[in-house]
């Protein structure tokens, strides 16, 4: 946590970054042998790095050198709308009628057919262009060199995404290609408000960050704060959004994720409307949503996409099974070590008659057979597909059968720990799926030494901290705590769609109405 | 007092934080002390008794006006004095350490009754004030959040008292006023002790964001409480009488245990497992309040020093919880504390409006 801290804290980085190397003000000579020569360390130690000399025919061939690194580039277009016009259908006086000041705008505005073009004239921004994946054109005789944006190279395909697998709605999920996921997004919501601003993080990945929001909905309160909370970080590199959202979360000493993350555009586009703002970078199939609320976490794009009713069942299980996965083994044991008393007689007896052979107390066998299938998931989780179910099949059945056999558990304790995981999974995020997988174990701890009286206890901490919480200065418990009755229309359950007409007001958001008022018109008549 | 978002609560939350610092483990005996000599006209002395604290609300309401932004501590170092105003202030503070040991006492000693018979009463009650100490360092932000959510998990709570009212004869009641009313006055300064803990308002009004519904916001927190009071008196007895009540420790747990279930055997537990959340809200209030106010007269800073602060004022309830020895003493504490009540709650209030119109002129 500390080091986290020590990340956000700005201060200038003691490490060397390409720009220290060389000093940050050469302006790039004019001669074209001198600009190669200042960038010959490079080219000799990156193989990668492809320079390739041509010339601009005319009465006095002008001499030209492309650079580019190999594999990031489109090397069609290169050849195509780059090199072909300059090689084949450009000639030096053609392009120079406005005289030899203004060559390299004609080139640009003449002989390239290529959307982004920037000028550079210093040495630090040229290599830093090359490195960010650009194609640099330099000529003989200018300071100036244009960098031409032409990346392409290989991406995954858009498929569905793994972890958030729906019944019903797009089947759609981000790749790894940020132009790609904005796309994604602007495709379903046309919105001329909608807008991307972008920003580098990361002193040497230099991931492209883009902050999206839609203007006039996301309040511009929450925009700015996200914008300074950035540009405030100073870190190296940046390799998943979990970076940002560790770097900029409030409150770092917490197990509940306080922004949701998501691949599904589908859903982004929910959060968007919703006035909250997206964080997508390059290289990351997922997006974030800052700020998030605790409500968020148990939501599912069925519960939208299905009629109410089904929807809000869905949603309600999903409540119970974030309260069973924290709370199931240690109400459990604290039943059966302190408060017998409370089950029915029946149920007692034939718990004690399976509980007969088992040398060991409660607690020490409901945490024994946590830790296990906690271990099983893990395991489950990194392995390829097929070896994945043998884990499931050799965990899961026979190691419980096996341990009932073998008198080492009994058969109950087996059956509250399955039900325990799978209510794990029916969180509809895996950050809250993880943080009731971490919470179970002190809760079990908190039960085995206090009962019922450490399960409540327990609660009460939780619910302290949960409405301690805030996701960017958002009550991150809202709409229980602080209590905002018009919110609960899409909280534990959720209300017909025609009558959310106000946007939540836990979200702060410049424009509150959602939608005009809607009269469902009874059809039934007419038939 | 300078704004510090960390210390700033709105008027919806006041009337939850009032709720939470007053309804605490009284009510579960309060059927009980409030019929010992009244009988069956006990619950129109809870009724009478929340007179006093409407009496508290409305000169701390006045106070408040007259000096918007100040607590407790600042106005009475500025009205009487540092000399007088130091003890004032170390009156307050100490007031609420015993006041609070009182419901910590009670909590424990039936959670270790009912739940916990084997483990001390001493490492219970650290328990509790460990989590009201996780929670009041928080600020009072995030402590008006947590009495809101707790509110509801209350209301959700007494639902479970309706199946009880099968058992009910409404004669147990009658005949109405019987006692006489000079009685039930004098009872109801007694079932006014159970209403302690509106004294928070003198220190927490300041943090509040709208002053003018200040006013509102009690009165509405006064009403929902006296009627849960009325209501939880009412029904203990319609069910029990008020001769049978004198020999429950807390009627309204045994309330529940006349009910039976097909599955669920004992309905108290779960009252109880619910109420236990219940317990350590009116310390973490007044812990809040009491380490806020330490802190002031300290004149310390509030960022720094306000956590460390929680710990020393929760520390020393637990420790003065501690003290009585049995459930008795208990009681007799609970009487101490209702009459420091009496005098925080209202004479308080009541010397700094006097000193106020006293010195109208010079202070402002």
């Amino acid at each position: 946590m500390r080091s986290v801290k020590s990340l956000i804290k700005k201060k200038p980085s003691p490490h060397s970054t390409i720009k220290d190397n060389t000093s940050e003000e050469i302006i790039l000579p004019e001669d074209l042998t001198a600009k190669v020569k200042l960038l010959k360390p490079y080219l000799t130690k990156n193989q990668d790095i492809v320079s390739r000399s041509f010339v601009i025919e005319g009465a006095e061939n002008l001499n030209a050198v492309v650079i580019y690194l190999e594999g990031i580039i489109d090397t069609a277009i290169l050849n195509r709308d780059v090199l072909n016009p300059l090689l084949l259908y450009s000639n030096r006086e053609q392009i120079e009628n406005e005289g030899p000041k203004h060559l390299i705008d004609r080139i640009y505005q003449t002989s390239l057919n290529i959307g982004q073009i920037k000028k550079l004239n210093t040495f630090s921004d040229l290599i830093q262009n090359i490195f960010d994946g650009l194609t640099i054109l330099i000529f003989d005789g200018f300071s100036e060199v244009l960098a031409l944006d032409i990346r392409g190279g290989e991406i995954r395909g858009i498929t569905e995404p793994d972890t958030e697998k729906t019944l019903r709605g797009p089947r759609e999920g981000f790749v790894e290609s940020l132009i790609v996921n904005i796309a994604l997004i602007r495709r379903k919501l046309r919105d001329p408000n909608l807008t991307v601003e972008k920003t580098i993080i990361g002193k040497r990945t230099r991931t492209d960050v883009a902050i999206i929001y839609i203007q006039d909905i996301a309040s511009s309160d929450i925009v700015s704060n996200i914008k300074e909370k950035l540009s405030n970080i100073d870190i190296d590199g940046v390799l998943d959004t979990g970076y940002i959202e560790q770097l900029i979360e409030d409150n770092p000493f917490s197990f509940f994720p306080q922004f949701k993350s998501t691949e599904r555009p589908d859903k982004t586009i929910a959060h968007l409307l919703e006035g909250k703002v997206l964080l997508m970078a390059n290289g990351i199939p997922s997006a974030l949503i800052v700020p998030s609320l605790f409500v968020q976490f148990l939501q599912a794009p069925e519960d939208y996409y299905e009629r109410t009713f089904i929807g809000s069942f869905t949603r309600m299980l999903r409540y119970l099974a974030f309260f069973l996965a924290i709370s199931l083994p240690a109400i459990y044991v604290a039943l059966l070590s302190y408060q017998q008393q409370l089950i029915p007689f029946d149920l007692i007896v034939s718990l004690a008659e399976s509980r007969k052979e088992v040398p060991f107390p409660v607690a020490v066998e409901a945490l024994v057979l946590e830790i296990i299938i906690q271990l099983v998931m893990e395991t489950g989780l990194r392995l390829p597909t097929s070896f994945g179910q043998t884990v499931g099949v050799v965990g899961g059945i026979i190691l419980g059968q096996a341990a009932i056999s073998a008198r080492l558990a009994s058969p109950a304790i087996v059956i509250i720990t399955a039900v325990t995981t799978i209510c794990t999974f029916a969180m509809s995020t895996p950050g809250m799926a993880l943080s009731t997988r971490v919470l179970r174990l002190p809760m079990l701890l908190l039960a085995s030494s206090f009962g019922i009286f450490g399960v409540t206890f327990g609660w009460l901490i939780i619910l302290g901290h949960l409405s301690s919480l805030e996701s960017l200065g958002i009550p991150y418990f809202s709409p229980f705590a602080p209590f905002r009755f018009a919110d609960l229309k899409d909280s534990f359950y959720r209300t017909f769609l025609w009558k959310m007409k106000k946007r939540p007001v836990s979200i702060p958001s410049t424009n509150k109405k959602r939608q005009g008022t809607f009269k469902k018109k009874d059809n039934q008549n007419e038939n | 007092m300078k704004t510090n978002p960390r210390f700033t609560i709105t008027s919806k939350q006041l009337i939850f934080i009032i709720i939470g610092s007053t309804i605490a483990t009284g009510v579960l005996s309060l059927p009980r002390t409030a019929s010992t000599n009244v009988g069956p006209d006990g619950w129109l002395a809870v009724l009478l008794g929340s007179l006093v604290p409407l009496l508290s609300l409305l000169m701390i309401v006045r106070l408040g006006r007259l000096f918007p932004d100040k607590t407790l501590i600042e106005i009475s170092y500025l009205l009487l004095g540092k000399f007088f105003g130091f003890f004032i202030n170390i009156g307050f503070i100490a007031h609420i350490v015993f006041f609070e040991s009182i419901p910590l006492r009670v909590g424990t000693e039936f959670t270790s009754v009912y739940i916990l018979p084997k483990t001390p009463t001493s490492v219970i009650a650290l328990m509790i004030i460990i989590a009201a100490i996780y929670v009041a360092r928080k600020g009072a932000k995030v402590i008006g959040r947590l009495n809101e959510i707790l509110f509801y998990i209350l209301l959700l709570d007494l639902l479970l008292l309706l199946p009880t009212l099968k058992g009910v004869d409404y004669t147990n009641i009658l005949p109405l006023g019987e006692a006489g009313f000079l009685q039930i006055a004098q009872e109801s300064l007694k079932t006014s002790f159970s209403y302690g803990g509106i004294e928070i308002l003198l220190v927490i009004y300041p943090m509040v964001t709208r002053k003018d519904e200040v006013l509102k916001a009690g009165v509405v927190a006064l009403s929902i409480i006296t009627c849960i009071y009325v209501l939880i008196t009412v029904v203990c007895l319609l069910v029990f009488g008020s001769e049978m009540i004198q020999h429950l420790i807390w009627p309204s747990l045994t309330l529940l245990k006349t009910v039976h279930f097909p599955v669920i055997d004992r309905l108290e537990f779960f009252f109880l497992a619910l109420w236990l959340l219940m317990i350590p809200r009116p310390f973490i209030n007044l812990c809040f309040a009491g380490s806020f106010s330490l802190t002031q007269v300290l004149k310390l800073d509030l960022n720094k020093y306000y956590p460390l602060m929680v710990i020393i004022v929760g520390l020393a309830i637990y420790v003065v919880a501690l003290i009585p020895k049995n459930i008795v003493e208990v009681a007799k504490f609970a009487t101490y504390g209702g009459y420091s009540f009496l005098i925080i709650g209202l004479g308080y209030p009541l010397l700094l409006n006097i000193a106020a119109s006293l010195q109208k002129g010079k202070v402002n």
